[in-house]
């Protein structure tokens, strides 16, 4: 537990709490929406400071397509001012109370990445208060060491206490899903759709590993019509239709699996309504998309015990490592869910070192969060930690990296990245954080 | 069936805090949380707290400042009953006074005139007799000024102050057989739905668009804001009202990205921390009205404050067109 928690108002006075931390060499751990799942931002003593207290939007720039606010803002309170104005942001992640700056410091996924790029490379200024108290605006062309430091950088380096970020204006989408029975089939067609820039959104989301389902939605008409002329064809899988036949003769042969049936229809049932809300709906299209899914995550995959180990990898390596993580899930769980998505990368970035993005990705990194559905069962911590264990020795053995990336489990980050690597990351912050005040025991 | 003498909103079975995960998307439509970003102050905070072991005592500034607009409870993840349980929470921390009973005197009849609907109406539309007058001609011949108006109980249920044993099965009982119940209260709102049994209850904004031709006088130069408690109070009904009334008129409404009303706070009785008019900018942002419409009569010096254009509370803009 912190000994007090601070609401941050303006970067001064978060400068002078991180100078008063060196001083008195008191851990300062900065929280956002607290939505990391490896205890990042669980404070073993010292200061919480609580960054939604800086939540402003400040400019809206709709001509050059930008925004700055202060860091704290959720994303959804962001999007709700663009919206205002007929905009929205590039992409975040579906958890509508992840907030600006603490997204920025992890990378932000969601299934525009492989198009879009994650969170943080949508970022083209920040004001940081670094650990000793300075406060800096940072940006590719100014201080840029520091920009690319904080960003992906896990609050290391520095608190991020404003951004500037690229803007769109606002699209409904058209979403269509693909159904396949065989997982290794939807992740290849993933790689294809995503090399391909053959829609706007894309990833995949199981209800059991012989049904999962590949959703593609698109911005436009036009893309849409691209999409069915040129590569319908080419996708494996089937529409809800002809998956349904399938999925019923299946289970019809194997009686022995009734109660799987009848758990894929429970989800069928509860979960279709869900992404279909008739007052989200307008012809045809989804209105609001991130509300939508977001709220149908936390309802049927929520709770108070969740456990989402991750691997992220290179395209060459993401088919192997998922279906390896999904043999493990089978050895933990009856039930469980996988999300995959890719992130279009932008090569060579200073930032990337040390972070999410796997070292060897070129272009594209994929991700996939391996999530087991506990159903109100009792599981002790330590077989959630073994599971979780297995997920992150997959990555070690592959050479890939973490979407989680610290706290609990940074002691696979020296097993997966190296020492030498590691250690030369640990030297730049021991230079810039001296008394190592700053989200202590999250990477270091 | 309700608990009516501890003024239960809806059926047994109400939890505690122990749903709350903490995810705080009941946050992103709290008008508290806008002023003040102050985690305990809204009602994952609150609920944290008591998960933590905090009394409800020790919950009284947090639970004071809610102004049970019910904006937090479409969202919640768990399906919490948020209103309710805020509720609960003040009169745990401030039940400890009596509420002032206000019955009909011996004067007044003790129920509405026979195959009448009842309007209740709120205490500042009761003062305006023209309002009063105006909305029960609007809605009908059928309809009447309940002389019971159970405003006593929703300033017991909004304080958490108790009401003298036996006030609300009276108040039941002063509209009992009606078909159509119309309040312009919505904490009254939810306890109607809850306890009266046969009887369609609707906030004032959808009878009065339901049963006049106020919709088709909106048009895309007006912003319609809807009465969040009434809204909130039977969101799965009411989404599709209004939205319908969105797509076929073409107005600006004060529902943000999760279709949830915006409210401005007003509607609360006694000051507290949400400045109505500070809201009511927020409501009007990136919003060029020409005409703001308001359903809750308490919305209207706010909107007159942050907007120069004209403000109409619902009833004058329906009688407008009749």
């Amino acid at each position: 537990m912190a000994h007090g928690v601070v609401v941050a108002r303006t970067a001064k006075m978060v400068a002078e709490i991180l100078k008063a931390a060196q001083l008195h060499r008191v851990p300062v751990t900065v929280r956002g929406g607290g939505l990391t799942t490896e205890g990042e931002t669980v404070s073993y003593g010292g200061l919480q400071l609580d960054m939604r207290g800086m939540s402003r939007v400040l400019h809206i720039d709709a001509e050059a397509r930008t925004v700055r606010a202060e860091a704290g803002i959720y994303w959804h309170s962001l999007a709700e001012s663009l919206r205002r104005q007929g905009m929205d942001y590039l992409s975040a992640p579906l958890n509508m109370t992840s907030t600006v700056g603490g997204t920025l410091g992890v990378g932000g996924i969601d299934i525009n990445s492989p198009r879009l790029g994650c969170s943080a490379d949508q970022a083209l200024a920040c004001l940081v208060v670094t650990p000793t108290g300075d406060i800096v605006e940072c940006s590719e062309g100014l201080n840029r060491d520091l920009f690319e430091r904080v960003l992906l950088g896990y609050g290391q380096f520095g608190v991020i206490v404003e951004a500037t970020l690229r803007i769109r204006p606002f699209t409904p989408i058209r979403m269509h899903y693909f159904y396949y029975s065989s997982l290794r089939e939807a992740l290849e067609d993933l790689k294809v759709l995503i090399r391909a820039d053959a829609a706007d959104y894309v990833g995949i989301l199981t209800m059991l590993d012989r049904a999962i389902n590949l959703l593609v939605a698109f911005d436009s008409e036009e893309r849409e019509r691209e999409f069915f002329a040129s590569w319908r064809g080419r996708v494996r899988g089937y529409g809800e239709a002809g998956f349904a036949l399938r999925t019923a003769g299946y289970y019809l042969a194997r009686p022995w699996k009734v109660r799987e049936a009848l758990y894929l229809l429970d989800r069928k049932r509860t979960l279709l309504p869900a992404f279909n809300l008739p007052h989200h709906i307008k012809d045809g299209q989804i209105v609001d998309r991130t509300v939508v899914f977001s709220h149908a995550v936390w309802r049927f995959w929520g709770g108070k015990q969740m456990v989402i180990p991750d691997l992220a990898t290179s395209e060459e390596k993401f088919v192997e490592a998922i279906l390896r993580g999904n043999e493990v899930c089978k050895k933990y769980f009856d039930r469980y869910t996988l999300y995959c998505v890719g992130i279009k990368l932008r090569d060579g970035l200073p930032r990337y070192e040390l972070s999410c993005i796997p070292p060897d990705a070129r272009e594209f990194a994929y991700g996939c969060e391996f999530e087991p559905m506990l159903e109100g069962r009792a599981y002790s911590r330590d077989y959630l930690q073994s599971f979780k264990n297995e997920i992150y020795d997959i990555g070690v053995e592959m050479g890939t990296s973490y979407y989680r990336f610290g706290g609990m489990m940074k002691g696979y980050i020296r097993r997966a990245f190296g020492d030498e690597l590691v250690d030369r990351h640990l030297a730049m912050k021991m230079e810039a954080d001296p008394a190592m005040v700053l989200n202590r025991d999250v990477i270091f | 069936m309700a608990d009516l003498h501890n003024h239960r909103l809806s059926a047994p079975g109400i939890t505690g805090a122990e749903p709350c995960n903490g995810c705080a998307v009941c946050t992103l439509s709290c008008p508290v949380w806008r002023e003040t970003n102050d985690l305990m102050m809204t009602f994952c905070g609150r609920m944290r707290a008591v998960q933590s072991g905090a009394a409800p005592a020790d919950l009284r500034a947090s639970v004071e400042a809610c102004v049970l607009c019910g904006s937090c409870e479409p969202v919640c993840s768990f399906g919490m009953n948020t209103v309710e349980r805020t509720l609960a929470l003040r009169r745990e921390a401030f039940g400890a006074g009596a509420a002032q009973s206000r019955r009909p005197t011996a004067a007044e009849p003790a129920s509405c005139r026979a195959g009448t609907r009842p309007l209740l109406l709120n205490p500042l539309l009761r003062e305006r007799p023209d309002h009063g007058g105006n909305i029960a001609a609007l809605l009908g011949r059928d309809v009447s000024v309940a002389p019971d108006s159970g405003e006593d109980i929703a300033e017991a249920l909004e304080s958490g102050r108790r009401l003298p044993p036996g006030r609300i099965p009276e108040f039941i009982r002063s509209i009992d057989g009606a078909r159509r119940i119309v309040t312009t209260d919505g904490l009254l709102y939810r306890l109607l739905v809850s306890n009266v049994r046969g009887a369609r209850v609707m906030g004032l904004g959808e009878a009065l668009l339901t049963r006049t031709d106020l919709a088709s006088q909106l048009g895309p130069d007006d912003l319609y804001v809807i009465d969040a408690r009434t809204y909130h109070a039977d969101f799965a009904r009411l989404v599709a009202l209004y939205d319908g009334l969105r797509r076929r008129t073409g107005c600006m409404t004060n529902l943000d990205l999760h279709r949830v009303a915006t409210p401005t706070g007003a509607t609360r009785t006694g000051r507290g921390i949400v400045d109505p008019v500070r809201q009511a900018r927020w409501i009007l942002e990136g919003r060029p009205a020409r005409r703001i419409v308001v359903e809750a009569i308490e919305d209207k010096a706010p909107f007159a404050e942050a907007s120069n254009v004209p403000v109409l509370f619902v009833a004058d803009a329906a009688y407008g067109g009749s």
